[in-house]
């Protein structure tokens, strides 16, 4: 399997109407200080970059740092900045979510206090112009039992990232109803509106959950209960300043798998995956995954199912498609495009008999679906870039998109470097990837898909290439 | 083995005289009648379609070309901004670079004041401090506009001629003895709390030989459209959806009022097994019934229709003739309980599904009157239930 990528890169193009020339030019290679870093590109401008990096799956109590470095037109890096989440005791704070604005990263991150009895929910701000790192707020927080009763925490932007939620499923309690409470600011992280909801399901310990946050601050939270028996249910929960509805939408052989907010301008709606079948099984622990019956369009507003269809691409076989999660939802016009993808891992301990884990992920096949705002199906297409990694391994996986020229531009790693239209109209083969080592030997390389940036008004993409432990920044322009 | 033939022969014996049932199902199409008659003078139609959307083809390419000039020309101003931009990155580099410098010397300054140990053990981990300095900016060009094809889809552009066309009256040619003139109007969005509410108001007008003789309003109501605000939904694809839903209506109008429109539908008509030749009238009952439905084709003209409804009225007087002599009372008479439930479904199930009420009515309270005598199974007492149902329907 590890051969069969080393070094090729594919890239789909939707409604590219002629080939064009890509021209890439890569950084110096470079390692990682821990294998365990994972760098994400953002301000990505015609005269450089920055990037910033955090630890993943490092359990590290005592320091968690951020470092952000800048980069310029010629990929050398001048400048780099180091922070370290918050503590809380001697715990420092676990990453949730970071949201890039036009000129601002903000960090938002949680830590818990048995002693104290307490989970804190924090943001701190980097301002790229000036370098400079705010000290950090708590912006939340909620009372806990302990580490093990510490309900759940989520935390999302809205599409246009002008509103953050942060949610929390309250520890459980045996024998009531779950408790809730929702905080929804803007992004200069001012307060809009918090609240507190008990509902109308059991109390859990674990959440299977999706939650998302429209532009106007609604905050849908798509909910499955009790997924391994004959009681299950998928729910549509609609929370506002003064007000929360739960929606029951799963039937006796439909259930809802995993879901996206898409906003098409004239409402939000929900689109994502479904199971049909008495019980909706789900094992959280299972390379194979769980079964995955099809796509569906819902709409919150009318309380309507648009669509729901059931995976039929022309290539392929759909037993393949299981624990499909959406990646991506882009909205062209009266188009949607939805990109889910099999997206399963499991862990267990390292064979040196060390109590460090190996996390194994599985990334692919990919199903890119075309529903029109109606629910209508248009088009579904499966892309079988099916990966299995080891640990960091894992970042060569997936998909990234672009939407231009009014089409969208799928990049992936395959087992050729080719340039292709989503309809396989204009396919293009490409040379592969071709970067260097530090002692000037030639190394063909992979894609970091989660890393991929585009430059808004250029022809020109930043990403990061892997080989083994070996790194570079690259540009892509045309 | 020798108690189970003898069985067999004994059983075969008893039901001797039994008769079996067959059964033909035929396909055909049913016509409904019109709500109002037109005079029968009238054989041609005709249909004329006003809008308000005069939007050509040759306008949106013109116009997306327009757009593409002005894409052009802004283009320009964002070519202009990248050059200021540029020129502000280039003047800005030499104190990026003098920061650098500052930040480079102070890190310097604090390693020096480092033990030699902990320097080597700096250096060793690649953390000694080294002057980076930002590359000089290139000037880099944003991306040109590339011209795509208007999406016809998204205006509002209707073909009046080919709106008219598809409207048709089923039971008639295009002529001209009837005129049907819809004068539609545009969608008017109304704001209430945060909703939007529609209104279209459409005019049929229906002038049958140089005089009107009807005229009808449609889409006149105000009707809710969506939650959100008018300011932030596609107006244009609700109306292009809209303007189809109208003539769709007013389509249904029309034919509903004045067409004879031919819905499909099939039939199942019995008939005992004739190989002694002793049940030749109900074989050709059979034969006639079957033969009409198959003259009951969807071109199939009003001539044709009448001469296929005589063709079962004569299947009708066969089987009625023959009800008259079924021995109710006695399983084996030639004609038993089995011919008269036969004959009396296949009457009633074509009457119904004619339409024709009092005739069905007749034989159901004739089937009702002998219902004791005819010994139902459970599957023909629902058959019997539904039928007499969809009678009541009529």
């Amino acid at each position: 399997m590890r051969l069969f990528f080393i070094g090729l890169l594919a890239i789909g193009v939707l409604n590219i109407s002629h080939a064009q020339e890509f021209k890439i030019e890569s950084s110096k290679a470079y390692k990682k200080a821990n294998p365990n870093e994972v760098y994400e590109v953002v301000f990505a401008t015609p005269y450089g970059f920055s990037t910033y990096s955090y630890l993943k799956n490092v359990f590290l109590d005592n320091t968690k740092a951020i470092n952000i470095t800048k980069y310029d037109q010629q990929l050398n890096a001048f400048e780099t900045k180091t922070f370290n989440l918050p503590k809380l005791d001697l715990r420092a704070a676990d990453l949730d979510k970071v949201i890039e604005l036009e000129t601002k990263l903000i960090f938002i991150s949680n830590s818990m206090s048995k002693k104290k009895g307490v989970r804190e929910i924090y943001a701190q701000v980097y301002d790229s112009e000036t370098g400079a790192i705010s000290e950090h707020q708590i912006i939340a927080s909620y009372a806990i039992d302990s580490y093990s009763k510490s309900g759940q925490l989520e935390v999302n932007a809205s599409e246009d990232k002008t509103k953050i939620v942060v949610f929390a499923n309250l520890p459980y309690v045996k024998k009531t109803n779950e408790k809730i409470k929702t905080w929804v600011f803007d992004n200069q992280l001012q307060p809009l509106w918090s609240a507190a909801h008990d509902l109308i399901v059991d109390s859990e310990r674990a959440h299977d959950q999706d939650v998302n946050v429209s532009n106007d601050g609604v905050v849908y939270v798509t909910k499955r209960h009790d997924y391994n028996s004959k009681k299950a249910t998928s729910t549509i929960i609609t929370i506002t300043d003064n007000s929360v509805s739960e929606t029951v939408i799963s039937e006796p052989t439909f259930y809802v798998r995993n879901t996206s907010l898409v906003n098409i301008g004239t409402e939000n709606l929900i689109a994502g995956y479904y199971f049909e079948g008495n019980v909706p099984k789900v094992d959280y622990n299972s390379l194979e995954g769980n079964a995955t019956t099809g796509v569906f369009l819902y709409s919150p507003n009318s309380k309507k199912l648009l669509g729901k269809h059931p995976f039929n691409p022309a290539e392929g076989n759909v037993k393949d498609l299981t624990s499909i999660a959406p990646l991506h939802a882009n909205v062209i016009g009266d188009d949607i495009y939805l990109i889910g993808e099999k997206q399963t891992y499991t862990s267990k301990f390292k064979s040196d008999k060390s109590t460090d884990l190996d996390y194994i992920y599985t990334h692919g096949p990919t199903v890119i679906t075309n529903l029109d705002t109606k629910g209508t199906l248009k088009n579904m297409r499966l892309l079988y870039n099916d990966t299995t990694f080891k640990n960091e391994n894992s970042e060569k996986s997936s998909i990234a998109t672009v939407v231009l020229n009014g089409g969208l531009k799928l990049f992936y790693n395959k087992n050729d470097f080719t340039i292709s239209s989503y309809f396989n109209t204009d396919k293009v083969t490409y040379n592969m990837l071709a970067t260097k080592y530090e002692s000037g030997s030639s190394a063909s390389s992979y894609l970091v898909p989660q890393s991929l940036k585009m430059v808004d008004d250029y022809n020109l993409i930043y990403f990061v290439a892997t080989n083994g432990e070996t790194y570079w920044l690259n540009k892509m322009s045309w | 083995m020798k108690h189970l033939l003898i069985l067999l022969v004994v059983s075969m014996s008893f039901t001797g005289h039994a008769q079996r049932i067959l059964d033909e199902t035929v396909s055909y199409y049913n016509v409904i009648k019109p709500e109002q008659s037109l005079d029968s003078s009238i054989k041609g139609y005709d249909v004329v379609v006003n809008t308000p959307y005069t939007m050509t083809v040759e306008e949106v390419n013109s116009q997306s070309l327009v757009d593409f000039e002005t894409e052009k020309t802004n283009y320009q101003d964002l070519l202009a901004q990248s050059k200021v931009d540029y020129k502000e990155k280039l003047a800005n580099h030499d104190d990026a670079v003098a920061q650098a410098k500052e930040n480079y010397d102070i890190e310097m300054k604090d390693f020096k004041e480092l033990s030699l140990l902990e320097r080597l053990a700096l250096t060793d981990q690649g953390k000694k401090p080294q002057l980076k300095t930002p590359s000089k900016p290139t000037y880099v060009e944003p991306r040109e506009p590339v011209y795509r094809e208007p999406v016809l889809s998204d205006f509002l552009i209707f073909d009046h001629n080919a709106l008219a066309d598809n409207i048709h009256l089923n039971g008639f040619e295009k002529g001209s003895d009837l005129i049907f003139s819809i004068d539609l109007q545009k969608m008017d969005f109304q704001e209430n709390a945060g909703q939007t509410f529609y209104t279209q108001p459409a005019k049929l007008t229906v002038i049958a030989k140089g005089e009107t003789i009807a005229e009808q309003s449609f889409g006149e109501e105000s009707k809710f459209l969506t939650s959100a605000s008018s300011n932030s939904i596609n107006l244009n694809r609700y109306e292009k959806e809209n303007v189809e839903k109208v003539l769709s209506e007013i389509q249904h109008y029309i034919n509903a009022t004045y067409g004879y429109t031919a819905v499909a539908n099939s039939i199942t008509i019995e008939y005992p097994k004739n190989k002694k030749r002793e049940y030749d009238q109900l074989e050709q009952a059979k034969v006639t019934a079957i033969s009409s439905f198959r003259k009951m084709t969807k071109e199939a003209s009003l001539e044709r229709r009448t001469d296929a409804l005589e063709g079962l009225e004569k299947a009708e007087a066969l089987w009625t003739s023959v009800l008259e002599k079924v021995d109710y009372s006695d399983d084996k008479a030639l004609f038993n309980n089995t011919i008269a439930k036969t004959i009396l479904f296949n009457l009633i199930t074509i009457q119904t599904q004619l339409g024709q009420k009092d005739k069905a009515e007749a034989n159901l309270a004739q089937f009702q009157e002998k219902i004791i005598d005819l010994d139902l199974s459970s599957s023909e007492d629902t058959r019997l239930t539904n039928l007499e149902k969809q009678i009541y329907k009529l």
